[in-house]
């Protein structure tokens, strides 16, 4: 047993239990004061743990890899938990109840997001995204008095359960046809034999499975109803970990199942597959944020803009038959999930302090002027929204550069990419339409009286969560290197693994 | 290749078709002819406890009374009132009884003789006894009354609450034996004693659980009379009623012969077993039996417990308890210090006894609502 | 890799249990059918065709909402009893030699995390029925 391997996750598991523990032995006055503490060093630590430690080998019979790849992912989980617990922090001390569960949940569901880079077959797969998803539903319904949150726990169950249904029966199917689930031998089924209509329609099934997760049209219905009526931390974790996962989970297969049919008919077909999927999903995403007067709702759309980015590096990925160009365009994606994460992250500390005010998500009413009421958190949100809208020197700049670029690479073996190259940069001028609004509302307009009070007061968890957003959007759209490397190492060793 | 398929070509003779029905038909008449009697013997064995006569009428000592009453069952008008949901009304009581019937497949009645042999044993036992919930579920529902549907959900509450505790309660026996098979269970206690002696702790919370898995007193809370009427089936007459009658007396005899099993030492009494297969079976009756006896007798002594304290007792002591009692027999095997075998069952009983006491300290009381009235004064 | 415990299961082996299957639902059947050919037919009537509630004239249907506790133990039941599942074949394969301290081991960590849930749920009060 290599127990070290998976040391990260045993501390998550333990921060969370502890939380609950914590929490449930505090009396009534103290509630809720030390959970958030437990799981933010919890997290720390297994930040530390994965960072420093560099974990290699594999374990559990050969069921849970650690290598590059996998340490990418449990690194973007475990330090982005940490800002999530500095956004929930201020969040969970207004409520009377839950605590503990709030935070026992939210680190479980970072431990399905940890596994989800380490799983060797498809049964492991199916199981952290479970992990993921069942508490994402309650956490998506824990402000349970509440009717849109009840409404967003429900549809997101309803939603979610159809996605899992598409996920296992797709597993199934892929089972039947190939004859085992280990993404080894699934690679060198598809490289022997081929797509047959049976392995063709199960891989099918799997990723429309992972596209509802990833929010991608025509299955991101669910999105904006979701991301409004939960509590803004859990749409914060929603738009940030749940969406990475789902990410890689989706190079994950790409890399094990498409990837080796590439150049045959059926590698062009997958290819025309994930083009049409993420240009829906960009002209969708981007055109729909536009009348949007919900902040919540905008990020929301404009989320579903960002699935058709990610979804224009997986396309180049299948599309290129250069090896080279392959890797860079998963580190394409890896990286645009990491800038992705900090950006929506600061975004949605903005929003959940904005929020606190108890006067709504309206653009023109809680965001007028809020320069004026909030310096801070105004030029927070101006270099969020710069960056979503890929305005440079931001972070976000980066992972669309490297998208565009790993397309043009893959143009060189599959011209009709350029299409899609198109339709993304079609996608930019229209996201940077209505970015610009909000900041307008934000700069150029006066309070509203409805907005509440004239000066907002930061809580110190959110100072801190709103330094690291800014240092890390300016910081890694001038040296992006470190990031790059790393993502590039892990990309690296999601194809040597397979 | 597929082992089940493998498995195929060896596909049994008629002989062995032919040897498996007979004892098939045997087992089965056995046990309902054993189910008559025990509805008579409840109503004697409470008559003598309660210091009245019982049935005498039919037959030498009322022996026939279970005949007369199947006479009576068959020509009652059966009636199936309009509110009930139709099909599943008629579907409940067999689901109920059929899982009951089928559970004694596998228990090993003597060296050797056993319906069907099967490695996976007890969890055929438990897998298929806890589908019998379904027949008082459905009955309750389709019943459409709110007696039936009360007594219905009580039920399964308590039989899915007990269950846990039973499944883990027999895992001690089974990780000593180190097989699922119960006739390996039996030759291990053949060889190295009892598991009654060997896990008393398991053997009490799986015979307490059994009682409750058979909604017997002390927990017949889904059919309390004074409160329910009858439970889940109020709404039955006729031949339904009867089946559902003979399900929970079937219930009990798969309980006690899978007690008989388990912590009894099965065919095994002192080396008796060694004269052949009959005496190994009369052995096994003879426990069987016995314990079928303290069913009854129990329910003629002890009180009914309060729903509050069924599901607390479950789920607080006996759940943890079971759990205990796994984690220390494994500990103790694990060891390998061969004078553990004595000190065991010792401390398992210790634990036990130490949870009893505790339990009484920590009790509450009932609740406001349900604490008796207070005395009227008496203005005589 | 080896499998770690060897299955010597036969489909026929089941072969006996169908039989006794078929015989139960036919006895049941059975039963049933002969009940209802010899039984004696009544007339319906409004009174006799009312749900039992000693005597009183029913009020609504029974299908009606109960109470969320029941909800619950199905929930506990359905957690529970799947870590009992997972505790069979750990049973089975414990007498294996060599192995014991290691499934020992295996179990207590197990368990301690079974035993948190229980704590957990028992200190919510989810099994306090007398409890609102």
């Amino acid at each position: 047993m290599n127990l070290h391997l998976i040391l990260p996750e045993i501390v998550v598991v333990a921060g969370g239990m502890l939380a609950v523990a914590v929490d449930l032995l505090a009396p009534a006055s103290r509630k809720g004061r030390a959970a958030p503490w437990v799981a933010g060093l919890a997290l720390l630590a297994a930040t530390l743990l994965v960072v420093l430690g560099r974990p290699e080998g594999t374990s559990f019979f050969g069921h849970h890899r650690s290598d590059a790849f996998s340490r990418f992912v449990r690194a973007v989980a475990t330090g982005g938990g940490v800002l999530l617990v500095l956004i929930s922090a201020p969040y969970t001390r207004r409520m009377d109840r839950g605590h503990g569960e709030f935070y026992g949940l939210l680190l479980f569901a970072l431990v399905g997001v940890m596994l989800v880079g380490a799983v060797t077959d498809l049964m492991g797969l199916f199981v952290c995204l479970e992990l993921l998803t069942i508490t994402s539903y309650v956490l998506a319904a824990f402000k349970r008095t509440d009717v849109r949150s009840a409404e967003a726990g429900l549809k997101y169950l309803v939603v979610g359960a159809v996605s899992s249904a598409f996920l296992l029966f797709g597993v199934a199917t892929v089972y039947g046809a190939a004859g085992s689930v280990e993404f080894a031998s699934l690679s060198a089924h598809v490289v022997g034999k081929g797509f047959s209509p049976l392995l063709a329609l199960g891989t099918g099934m799997m990723l429309v499975g992972l596209f509802f997760k990833v929010s991608a049209v025509p299955f991101h219905v669910w999105a904006p109803d979701v991301y409004q009526g939960a509590p803004t931390p859990v749409t914060a974790f929603l738009s940030s970990v749940s969406k990475s996962a789902g990410f890689v989970l989706l190079l994950r297969v790409a890399s094990v199942l498409v990837v080796p049919a590439a150049g045959t008919a059926s590698g062009d077909a997958w290819v025309s597959f994930f083009g049409v999927a993420a240009s829906l999903t960009l002209l969708y995403g981007n055109l729909a944020a536009i009348p949007q007067k919900d902040v919540k709702r905008l990020l929301a759309y404009s989320s579903i803009g960002h699935a058709g980015y990610m979804l224009l590096g997986l396309a180049a990925l299948v599309a290129t038959a250069d090896p080279t160009v392959r890797v860079d365009a998963a580190t394409a994606v890896l990286v645009y999930v990491f800038a992705y994460y900090v950006t929506t992250t600061t975004a949605f500390t903005v929003v959940a302090v904005v929020s606190a005010q108890g006067k709504g998500h309206r653009a023109e009413t809680a965001y007028a002027g809020l320069h004026r009421r909030s310096p801070l958190l105004a030029f927070a949100m101006l270099l969020a929204l710069l960056s979503l809208a890929g305005v440079p020197p931001m972070a976000g700049l980066i992972g669309k550069f490297l998208v565009f670029w790993s397309v043009v690479g893959a143009a060189q073996s599959h011209p009709s990419v350029v299409v899609l190259g198109l339709v993304g940069a079609l996608g930019v001028v229209l996201s940077l339409y209505y970015y610009l609004l909000l900041i307008r509302e934000m700069y150029a307009k006066d309070p509203s009286p409805e907005g509440g009070p004239a000066t907002i007061r930061v809580p110190a968890a959110a100072r801190v969560s709103v330094a690291i957003g800014i240092a890390a959007l300016v910081g890694l759209g001038i040296y992006w290197a470190p990031v790059y490397d790393v993502a590039r190492g892990a990309a690296e060793a999601l194809f040597a693994s397979r | 290749m597929n082992p089940l398929l493998a498995s195929l070509p060896s596909s049994p003779g008629f002989l062995d078709v032919l040897k498996s029905l007979g004892l098939v038909l045997l087992v089965a008449h056995v046990m309902l002819g054993l189910g008559a009697i025990l509805v008579w013997a409840e109503r004697r064995v409470s008559a003598l406890i309660q210091d009245r006569l019982g049935p005498n009428r039919c037959g030498p000592a009322g022996l026939l009374q279970s005949i007369a009453d199947l006479g009576k069952f068959i020509f009652k008008e059966d009636v199936v009132p309009h509110h009930v949901l139709k099909w599943m009304y008629i579907l409940a009581p067999t689901i109920s009884l059929v899982p009951a019937m089928v559970t004694i497949a596998v228990i090993p009645f003597a060296p050797g003789v056993q319906i069907a042999d099967l490695n996976v044993g007890i969890l055929y036992v438990l897998s298929i006894s806890s589908l019998g919930v379904y027949g008082i579920t459905l009955g309750s529902w389709a019943s459409n009354s709110k007696y039936a549907l009360l007594g219905g959900v009580r039920s399964s509450a308590q039989m899915i609450s007990y269950e846990v505790v039973m499944g883990i309660s027999a895992v001690g026996v089974l990780l000593t034996t180190g097989s699922l098979h119960l006739g390996d269970v039996v030759a291990e206690q053949a060889s190295s004693g009892w598991f009654l002696w060997r896990q008393p702790l398991a053997f009490f919370l799986f015979l307490t659980a059994s009682y409750a898995e058979t909604n017997r007193l002390p927990f017949d809370l889904p059919e309390a009379e004074s409160e329910l009427v009858a439970g889940y089936h109020t709404e039955y007459s006729s031949m339904k009623f009867a089946l559902f009658f003979l399900a929970e007396y079937l219930a009990m005899i798969v309980a006690s012969s899978l007690v008989t099993t388990l912590f009894l030492g099965g065919w095994s009494l002192f080396g008796l077993e060694r004269l052949g297969w009959l005496a190994g079976v009369a052995i096994f009756m003879a426990k069987t039996l016995f314990l079928l006896f303290v069913f009854i007798w129990i329910r003629w002594t002890l009180p009914r417990f309060r729903y509050d304290q069924l599901m607390s007792i479950c789920w607080k002591w006996f759940f943890p308890l079971a759990l205990a009692n796994v984690l220390v027999t494994a500990g103790a095997e694990a060891s390998g210090v061969p004078a553990l075998t004595w000190v065991l069952p010792v401390a398992l009983l210790g634990m036990g006894v130490g949870a009893a006491v505790l339990a009484q300290r920590r009790d509450p009381g009932p609740p406001p609502e349900l604490a008796p009235l207070p005395a009227p004064s008496s203005s005589r | 890799m080896a499998p770690l415990l060897a299955v010597d299961d036969r489909i026929v082996d089941y072969l006996p249990v169908l039989i006794l299957f078929l015989f139960a639902i036919g006895f049941a059947g059975l039963n049933l059918v002969v009940s209802w050919l010899a039984g004696s037919k009544g007339k319906h009537n409004p009174v006799k065709d009312a749900a039992y509630e000693c005597g009183l004239p029913p009020i609504t249907d029974a299908h009606q909402r109960f109470s969320v506790k029941f909800y619950l133990v199905a929930l506990l039941f359905v957690l529970f009893d799947i870590e009992v599942v997972f505790l069979y074949p750990w049973a089975a394969y414990f007498q294996e030699p060599g192995r014991q301290v290691f499934l020992f081991a295996e179990m207590c960590v197990f368990a301690g995390i079974l035993f948190f849930g229980w704590w957990y749920v028992v200190r919510k009060g989810a099994v306090d029925w007398a409890k609102e």
